[in-house]
């Protein structure tokens, strides 16, 4: 789910994700410390003026691993 | 907003050029109504970002959209050049047919002569609104009296306004402009009322 609400979007925000997944903090972490191991996801930790912010972008190697995945589902159905 | 801040650009546009002597050369004129519009456009272009950064923002977190491709901004870019032609077409014809010239249309405005351009105006803006309010707007039940108010104000205004299109026309304009400003007041303040931006990251 974390993967397919990325690739809609060029970067998001950590709050802007746990609003869509509707996880908690700890859980989301977890499996964006995982997609990150994986270097599915780049996280970039960042300011918005003087609040901390976390950025979230797919790589390329994770929008080539969701499209594989889709096309399978696809050939699936 | 957005909306209210442009059509408030459209009448202060109106409003300056009036104000410009009678014989002003056209440029002039032009230059007028350029710079307004451009005021009013930077300044919903402002307040747009302004509210996404401090107020939307905070409470569901930020996200941005892939730039568009290439095919994209070639099919937008013939679409709107095949809209361009096609008013500036309708605009050579209409002149061309003294359609809606200013000898033809009747300047009485009392009830009895709908003036076709008051007909237009009302409709375009009121549907507009409309249209909005039931996709957007529904659970601002407040919005359907702003139509009903923009419904009578701009019937009010386009029969007690002497003078010509010019003239009656600004004061609807301006009017619109202030209920689209009012209504996007009104659903920011509902907006910020109800909502909480998130704590800080503390991961």
């Amino acid at each position: 789910m974390i993967v397919a609400l990325l690739s809609a979007f060029k970067e998001c925000d950590f709050l802007y994700l746990l609003h869509e997944t509707e996880m908690n903090k700890g859980n989301l972490s977890s499996h964006l410390a995982r997609l990150e191991e994986a270097a599915y996801v780049e996280i970039q930790k960042t300011y918005r003026g003087k609040v901390p912010q976390t950025v979230l972008r797919l790589t390329s190697a994770g929008r080539k691993a969701f499209d594989g995945y889709r096309k399978g589902l696809k050939a699936a159905f | 907003m957005v909306v209210g801040l442009t059509l408030l650009g459209f009448a202060l546009a109106g409003y300056l050029e009036a104000l410009l002597p009678e014989n002003s050369p056209t440029w002039m004129r032009l230059v007028v109504i350029f710079a307004s519009l451009m005021l009013a456009l930077g300044l919903a272009y402002w307040t747009r970002r302004t509210i996404k950064r401090y107020i939307t923002w905070p409470r569901t977190g930020y996200a941005a959209f892939p730039r568009r491709g290439r095919s994209w901004w070639v099919t937008t870019i013939i679409a709107r050049l095949i809209a361009l032609i096609a008013v500036v077409s309708l605009a050579f014809l209409i002149r061309r047919h003294h359609w809606m010239s200013m000898s033809t249309v009747s300047w009485d405005l009392s009830p009895k002569t709908w003036n076709p351009r008051v007909v237009l105006l009302l409709v375009i803006s009121t549907t507009t609104y409309a249209i909005w309010i039931s996709r957007m707007g529904r659970r601002h039940w407040w919005k359907w009296l702003v139509l009903l108010f923009m419904i009578l104000g701009v019937i009010t205004l386009a029969f007690i306004v002497p003078g010509d299109f010019g003239q009656w026309a600004r004061p609807p304009v301006l009017f619109i402009a202030l209920l689209w400003l009012g209504s996007g007041a009104g659903t920011l303040y509902s907006y910020v009322r109800h909502t909480k931006p998130a704590i800080p990251e503390t991961e």
